[in-house]
């Protein structure tokens, strides 16, 4: 059951994210759902159970200077933090951004 | 690295954006007006009333770079006016006003940046004397948004305002 504005989760709530298969068969062919990417690194965190700490409703365009409500509800999990090898080893990008998960590749535990 | 393409979640966020109704599109343009306004009393704020200057080249002085697990100190608020410029700037890191509710606590460093995406000039850059600490996020809010951005990011430490301990 969803809580207000869509969000099925609670800050402070443990979740699962879902098996590989599962959220391969939601993603489209440039593996997004929503706009939202999801990431080579982050098929390691398939399974395995994580605590919320954010619920993602609106993020910040830097160069735009302005704010923007997200297409659709999603979250951010304790310390799952992108590596920054998004180019192999070469190219380590050292900005540390915490991935940002749709509700769908998640569930509860 | 000229020319790298960066496929990840910061580069492909303008997808996760829905976008901004009529009304929405006028708000956020007078946001965008008086933040620039701001920006710009603030600079020449800055450049008239002064803090007495340690070091025009504080930048430049060679530090020592904090490594991953040691334990810093961040200097205090009045410390750290004196090293920054008219932009609130030291080498180019800008010293965000959240940021100054960390003075004189003790982080960890998480990370040294080396090069990072720039989403305001859509490029990989490579930066120096830039760390990361953990636990100093970015909370998002900013007074003039009408929403609090829930990106979560790090803020990024110029080591001129931090101590080794």
């Amino acid at each position: 059951m969803d809580n207000e504005n869509g969000y099925k989760f609670n800050v402070g709530q443990k979740v699962k994210v879902k098996e590989k298969e599962k959220i391969l068969a939601i993603l489209d062919d440039f593996n997004q759902q929503d706009g939202y990417l999801f990431m080579d690194q982050m098929w390691r965190y398939c399974g395995k159970s994580y605590r919320v700490i954010k619920t993602v409703k609106n993020v910040f365009d830097e160069k735009g200077v302005k704010i923007y409500k997200v297409k659709a509800s999603a979250y951010i999990l304790k310390n799952i933090i992108c590596d920054g090898k998004v180019d192999g080893e070469e190219n380590i990008c050292d900005h540390s951004c915490y991935f940002i998960w749709h509700q769908d590749w998640l569930q509860a535990e | 690295m000229e020319g790298l393409i960066m496929h990840c979640q910061l580069t492909n966020l303008k997808k996760v954006m829905k976008p901004h109704s009529a009304l929405e599109n006028i708000s956020q343009k007078k946001i965008q007006k008086v933040w620039h306004i701001k920006k710009k009393i603030k600079v020449l704020k800055n450049k008239v009333i002064t803090y007495p200057k340690e070091s025009q080249n504080a930048k430049e002085n060679k530090k020592q770079l904090p490594l991953p697990g040691q334990i810093v100190r961040i200097k205090s608020k009045k410390e750290i006016k004196k090293i920054l410029d008219e932009y609130d700037s030291t080498g180019g890191c800008v010293f965000a006003p959240e940021m100054f509710q960390y003075c004189e606590k003790s982080l960890t460093v998480y990370k040294i940046v080396n090069q990072f995406y720039d989403e305001v000039k859509e490029k990989f850059c490579k930066c120096k004397n830039i760390v990361l600490l953990d636990g100093a996020l970015c909370s998002g809010q900013r007074k003039m948004l009408p929403a609090d951005c829930d990106r979560n990011c790090f803020f990024f430490w110029h080591i001129s305002w931090l101590e080794i301990l």
